[in-house]
């Protein structure tokens, strides 16, 4: 084996009982001389930042180096806020859907996390700190989903972002109608949007029948009080159900729901039925017609997390253009741009680049795409998403401004330590090749005589 | 009458009229209930010094004296021990190598149509190990070459698996033989995949701590009713939740199949969310990577020793030296990091696909670390005490079963020479020994034969020979036996069964020289004579 | 809005198609690219019967032609997508609109060129960032069929034609990858299976050259009975005879030494696409002369051990060793605009510019033997260019003008409807 490969040093990693702790690097940190897009106070030119802590102690020009402090000189390279992907399936273990119910809001990501997902490696390449991992999009109520920090190398629940709200992914049109999976056997309920919508408002009455009967337990319960009367009948508790306490939690408002949607006409139905279940809605996911619905979509303060430009692979994703993330955002709505995939997850700097293109966004607004825009939509915009003193160190930095098509991301730290270096990469792998040239050339070495007398 | 009295069936004719073989038969059956074994080294206890030079006493199945001078009761009979260890016989933790579940195979258009079984869905806490436990003479033999003269019983499949049992492995009567029933609730994180519910892991974890709670629901309600009657609705009887209310009790314990580190840490969420009394079965091999949270939930961790990195596991994913690497030098090291963190683990045979591997990976256990006496620890004292049974297994003391190996060289070396094995008290003597000593084999006989004897039906015999080693089972029409033994060497073969007819059993040895596909020999009854017989290879 | 019918889309799309045109159109004052020359700032290029008639400074225009102002703008020559589905599919989650997939291993015999449509949606959209031609391909099995070669605009195939048949294709056999995660058992590759598979193939290769001998022979002595009709077989000859090339989809290192041997034995002229780890042998590819087409770079390494960058790196140490590249877009047409952007990231990586532009120009038209009329802005060659402001490499651009055959073409396209219909919407 070669030790010195990269890949040698991400196993030792997971060699190490106990890993890698989360949290942040002892010493402070400056960051100098870098092109900065805060994303909410403007770009400093050749500016600096200070990290203590894990949080961004201070941001701007000539920052005085602390006693002990560890420099990197960022060369005129660029810092963005660590890009934010809430739209992902990445670090969770088996089957992201569970295909076996309609309605399994009972499912949890965070009982499968899964730190050892390469995916998160990659992701880190790409310049994301942070992403939300859902469930998929079989179920018209599917499970619940996590924000996660990129911490590569840590335990399962160190991943997780403290403090971020917690989510319910929905999901409607042909994924729950399982229009495209057909398995064989009679078709299953619901093979229609109508019967989409219509399940999910029969798991809202269930589960208002359901905090119904507690209620009337609680009661019941507290108006014994204490002291139990003889010959007084106790009452008897439902039974706990797992699936409907989630049900009733959303009813609640304890859940934000991101809803997977495409076409305009389910979109509008939805948002009526959480005005009349007072249900927050929070996102729509792809939401590829959101063009045609402007209007409703800032009326109900509901956001949207898009692709700029996967389109066509079914029917229902037919009717967008990769204007329609651009025309949302001049109009108001909340714009993410999200991967929903591993592999694009690594260039959504280059996704929100295209919004200039198509739609006219500025660069500074396409940039809030990936950052401030699903740091809001996740609830972790105190945290995360610009660079700004106080909030969490989560940065990449990239060789050309971020938008540019020739850039590539040479460091991405979280809570101020550094995760992925490619400098560091590509000095491990040439040592690597190097070592293995000098043992092929060993090898290939003649074998020494025993004597080298005449024969 | 002579000749008529020869043959085997008339031999059987006549037993079953004239009770010819009532008692006979059985009064040997008491001649060796009383054992002194002499001059041994008896390894009392993975934890105290051996004895030199001891003396063991065994009456009646169980270990009534041991030491340096004891005398020898004059009715028992002696096994000189000069070169001789003695160790307690070894206990493996959980296995499922002792049972023999029929196969079943699912309709997957059943399951697409939503038909489907709480077995299709791996959901069988009613399932028994004891109901399915296979003791036979040629499947315990294996173990007992290692040394392992009792185990727990429990596939490790599905989400709720089943009950396991424990057993002594000697008698093959499963009844004389048993030590614990329906001892451990066996749980895994194994969905049985769409458009199952669960079909996704997260659906597994949802679903088990539904499970959990509905028993605890089950059982309040059953007991409000119990109390009170009047007034009060009864609830459906559930017979799931009434198997699984005593786990959800807390008063037996449950195993958890964990496939990887992540599987551990949901276990210990899960027990420690519903109290539950609890193994971990560290199927993966990753419990070294969880030490801490091991430590923090005093876990008791049954060890596996396969050693095949789990497909989550990141070492995987770098390509085959890395993860040929990892299997070779990380993961064997877990027992050893277990033991030197102080975390209590017995060794389990779950993931080996027969005794033999199971003491390879041993053997890998010790030369990646662990000490010699914690291994036997985790083969004796530990597991006792993990299956509450530590009054009566797991070190050679007075007053406990007469489980004993006595080994020409230490039981967890590379050749440690099993020579006779104590189960219960009963002597069994490994006739390994002698299937080396023949010649290595010429013929090979595996297949079905019809067996021609003089008067006598025609018998079916299927074989199957595994290097020097033959098993199988003879089809009469008193019923079906399994062989109790057999072997080849060069092209003689021997093997051996008793059969039951009418109540009375009877020892049968056959002995042959085998060409092609016929063979010829004799066969013996008991000690009643014996005849000649032929046998023929059918084909196909 | 009542929902379009699939007939509607493709009434829709075929608004891309141009109208009447002049003889002559005279670009003027643009940065000109040619790509087999250097760069002309403030250069002209002037246009007539669908060719390119002269390229310089100062040139005049002549009687009746339409002048065209292009300060500020660039000039490329169109893009060329080395393998795609343009035409032959609309909706990848819809059967009734996949049409470049046909059961069965062998079916070499069967040609895209007829069964493309015009008015596919994609092809609008597909040529937003400079496409003007492209390679359209079966798939399936291991003789999927023959691809075409076609430019991204007429009325008909015959009108979109540059080659009818442009090459063969050979789905090679590929060595079995490592276990997806959650994989019960962990089997180890046999490199035998490999092989063996190689070895059908060529079996087949042999029966279909047995044939097209007898088929001569016979047809030279009518004592030699004719061999029944195959016209799988008949559809081979020109590949085994090397005068078609085939294009050999491959991907791991192993894999590609297997088929470089594969070609040399079969003496094949051959195009490979994918190599995905073709950096690891690329000297071999060089050697064997093989040009290699590279697939899209919306994907991750081959294998975690070849580097999170792996696709990219690939490109970059191919293109070092001297192999001569094209890019593609690949399976999904409705991706089809990404192309220059793959050229892109292979920059970003250390691909030189200049080497990613003729990668998308002059040597992909090379690779498909039409280098004689497309690829490069010279006269003589067809007039399939663009005026973009800016580099077209670039997300930020807009390709603002664009001719295929020297006609003008209208841009408008699926997305532009939408766009212009739905910004109209009122703001409440």
């Amino acid at each position: 084996m070669n030790k010195r490969s990269i890949t040698g040093i991400l196993a030792g990693l997971f060699v190490i009982a106990g890993a890698v702790s989360a949290g942040a690097a002892d010493k402070p940190l400056l960051l100098k001389n870098g092109n900065i897009l805060t994303i909410s106070g403007g770009t400093i030119q050749g500016g600096d930042i200070l990290i203590r802590d894990g949080k961004i102690a201070a941001v701007g020009q000539s920052l005085a180096l602390p006693a002990g402090a560890e420099t990197i000189d960022l060369q005129g390279q660029w810092v963005m806020p660590g890009i934010i992907d809430s739209h992902s399936h990445i670090a969770a273990e088996g089957d992201l859907n569970e295909m076996g119910d309609l309605m399994t809001p009972e499912v949890d990501i965070k009982d499968v996390l899964n730190p050892e997902d390469i995916n998160i490696w990659y992701a880190l390449t790409g310049g994301v700190t942070s992403v939300h991992t859902m469930h998929g999009s079989a179920n018209p109520i599917g499970g619940r989903g996590i924000v996660l920090k990129l911490r590569w190398g840590v335990k399962s629940e160190e991943l997780i972002f403290a403090g971020a709200p917690l989510t319910v992914k929905w999901a409607l049109g042909e994924n729950p109608k399982r229009s495209n999976m057909q398995g064989p056997g009679p078709a299953h309920y619901p093979q229609s949007r109508m019967g989409v919508e219509a399940s999910i408002r029969n798991e809202f009455e269930l589960a208002r029948d359901y905090m119904r009967r507690w209620d009337e337990y609680n009661n019941k319960t507290k108006e014994l009080g204490p002291a139990k009367k003889p010959g007084a009948v106790l009452p008897f508790p439902p039974r706990k159900d797992f699936r409907l306490e989630v049900v009733a939690d959303i009813l609640r408002g304890k859940y934000l729901i991101r809803c997977h949607a495409y076409q305009a006409e389910e979109m509008l139905s939805i948002m009526r039925l959480c005005r009349e279940y007072g249900v927050k809605l929070v996102c729509f996911e792809h939401g590829l017609e959101g063009y045609r619905i402007t209007n409703e979509l800032v009326a109900n303060g509901v956001a949207n997390s898009t692709f700029v430009d996967f389109w066509a692979y079914k029917w229902e994703a037919l009717q967008t253009m990769p204007h329609s993330a651009a025309l949302m955002a001049k109009r108001g709505v909340l714009v993410a741009l999200s991967s929903d995939n591993a592999e694009r997850m690594r260039r959504l700097f280059n996704d929100a680049a295209k919004t200039v293109r198509f739609g006219g966004l500025s660069e500074l607004e396409a940039l809030k795409t990936i950052t401030i825009n699903p740091a809001k939509i996740l609830g972790i915009d105190k945290w995360v998403g610009t660079i700004e003193a106080g909030k969490d160190a989560d940065l990449a930095v990239f060789n050309r401004h971020p938008l540019d098509p020739f850039t590539v991301c040479e460091k991405t730290l979280v809570d101020g330590k550094v995760y992925f270096d490619r400098a560091k990469v590509l000095d491990d792998r040439k040592k690597a090749e190097d070592e293995k040239k000098k043992k092929e050339t060993e090898a290939k070495k003649p074998k020494e005589k025993s004597n080298g007398g005449e024969v | 009458m002579t000749k008529a009295a020869r043959s085997l069936g008339s031999l059987m004719v006549l037993g079953l009229a004239l009770g010819i073989f009532s008692g006979s038969l059985k009064a040997g059956q008491d001649l060796h209930k009383v054992w002194a074994i002499r001059n041994a080294k008896v390894l009392v206890s993975p934890l105290r010094p051996p004895l030199e030079k001891a003396t063991v006493i065994i009456r009646d199945g169980l270990i009534e004296a041991v030491g340096a001078n004891i005398a020898v009761p004059p009715e028992a009979e002696v096994l000189d021990g000069t070169k001789l260890l003695v160790f307690p016989g070894l206990v493996d933790a959980l296995g499922a190598g002792l049972l023999k579940i029929p196969e079943e195979k699912y309709d997957a258009s059943k399951i697409y149509s939503g038909e489907y079984t709480d077995k299709d869905r791996g959901i069988t806490p009613e399932f028994r190990a004891f109901d399915y436990v296979n003791l036979g003479k040629s499947t315990v033999e294996k173990y007992h070459k290692l040394g392992i003269t009792a185990a727990q019983v429990l596939p490790d499949r599905g989400i709720f698996s089943g009950q396991s049992s424990v057993f002594t492995l000697g008698n093959g009567d499963k009844n004389r033989a048993l030590l614990l029933k329906d001892a451990c609730l066996g749980i895994g994180f194994s969905p049985a995949g769409l458009p199952i519910y669960p079909g996704s892991l997260m659906g597994v974890v949802a679903y088990l701590r539904q499970s959990f709670s509905d028993a605890r629901y089950f059982d309040m309600n059953a007991d409000r009713w119990q109390k009170e009657m009047k007034g009060f609705p009864r609830p459906k009887y559930n017979p799931q939740l009434d198997t699984l209310s005593g786990f959800a009790k807390g008063t037996k314990p449950v195993v958890f199949f964990c496939k990887n580190q992540h599987d551990i840490k949901r276990a210990i969420g899960l027990a420690e969310e519903f109290k539950l009394a609890y193994f971990i079965a560290d199927v993966g091999g990753e419990a070294w990577r969880v030490i801490p949270e091991l430590q923090k939930a005093k876990a008791r961790v049954l060890c596996t020793v396969s050693f095949k990195a789990p497909m989550t596991s990141f070492l995987t994913k770098l390509g085959k030296e890395e993860r040929e690497r990892a299997e070779k030098e990380v993961y064997p090291k877990n027992p050893a990091k277990l033991a030197e963190a102080g975390i209590p683990f017995a060794f389990s045979s779950l993931g080996t696909d027969d005794p033999k591997s199971f003491l390879e990976g041993i053997q890998k256990a010790i030369e990646a670390g662990l000490p010699g006496e914690k291994a036997l620890e985790a083969l004796t004292t530990t597991p006792a005490a993990f299956l509450g049974l530590d009054r009566a297994l797991g070190t050679v003391e007075a007053g406990k079963i007469a489980n004993l190996v006595l080994t020409e060289a230490d039981l967890l070396a590379k050749e440690p020479k099993v020579r006779y094995v104590f189960a219960d008290g009963e002597r069994i003597e490994l006739k390994e020994a002698k299937a080396t000593e023949g010649e290595k084999p010429t013929v090979n006989v595996s297949g079905r034969w019809e067996i021609t004897a003089e008067d006598t039906p025609k018998l079916t015999v299927d074989i199957l020979q595994e290097e020097g080693v033959l098993s199988g089972k003879m089809t009469t029409p008193f019923g079906v036996f399994d062989f109790t033994g057999g072997s080849v060497s060069g092209n003689q073969i021997d093997f051996e069964m008793n059969i039951s007819v009418g109540g009375q059993q009877i020892d049968l040895y056959f002995s042959a020289s085998v060409e092609g596909d016929t063979m010829r020999g004799t066969v013996v009854q008991g000690s009643q004579g014996s005849s000649e017989f032929t046998g023929k290879r059918i084909p196909g | 809005m009542k929902r379009a019918t699939i007939l509607g889309i493709l009434l829709i799309a075929a608004a891309g198609l141009a109208a009447a045109e002049p003889a002559a159109v005279l670009i003027k004052n643009a940065t000109l690219y040619p790509v087999t020359g250097p760069a002309v700032p403030g250069g002209d290029i002037l246009i007539e019967n669908g060719k390119i008639t002269a390229i310089g400074k100062g040139l005049q225009a002549p009687a009746g032609a339409e002048v065209m102002d292009a300060t500020g703008l660039s000039v490329y020559p169109g893009f060329i997508d080395g393998f795609t589905h343009f035409g032959l599919a609309e909706i990848g989650a819809i059967p009734s609109t996949v049409d470049y997939l046909e059961t069965g291993k062998e079916n070499p015999e069967l040609k895209v060129a007829w069964a493309i449509n015009p008015a596919s949606i994609h092809f609008g959209t597909g040529r937003v960032t400079g496409t003007t031609a492209a390679l359209v391909t079966p798939a399936g099995g291991t003789f999927p069929g023959m691809s075409a070669l076609v430019k991204m605009d007429g009325w008909t195939f015959p009108e979109m034609q540059v080659k009818e048949i442009a090459t063969g294709l050979i789905n090679f056999p590929m060595t079995p990858r490592p276990p997806k995660e959650g994989a019960a058992v962990q089997q180890e590759s046999k490199a035998d299976v490999t092989s063996k598979l190689v070895d059908k193939i060529k079996d087949y290769l042999k029966e279909a050259r047995r044939y097209l001998e007898v088929k001569n022979l016979s047809a030279k002595d009518p004592k030699v009975a004719a061999p029944a009709p195959n016209p799988k077989y008949e559809a081979l000859a020109p590949v085994l005879n090397g005068t078609l090339p085939v294009i050999i989809s491959v991907e791991k290192a192993k894999d590609i030494e297997l088929a470089i041997k594969f070609v040399k034995d079969e003496k094949l002229k051959a195009i490979f696409r994918g190599c995905a780890q073709g950096f690891q042998v690329a000297g071999k590819i060089k050697q064997a002369g093989i040009p290699v087409i590279i697939d899209s770079l919306y994907t991750g390494p081959s294998e975690p051990e070849d580097g999170y960058d792996a696709p990219f790196r690939n490109v970059v140490e191919l293109a070092r060793a001297g192999v001569m590249l094209c890019f593609s877009t690949g399976d999904d047409p409705a991706q089809g605009k990404d192309l220059p952007h793959h050229a892109a990231k292979a920059v970003a990586f250390g691909l030189d510019r200049e080497e990613a532009i003729k990668a998308l120009t002059i040597n992909a038209a090379r690779i498909f033997g039409v280098d004689g009329r497309l690829g490069s802005l010279e006269p003589g060659k067809d007039a399939d260019l663009f005026l973009a402001t800016g580099d077209p490499l670039d997300f930020k651009t807009e390709v603002k003008v664009m001719f295929i055959n020297g006609r003008k073409i209208d841009m408008a396209n699926w997305w532009e409807d939408l766009y212009k219909k739905w910004k109209a919407r009122p703001i409440k």
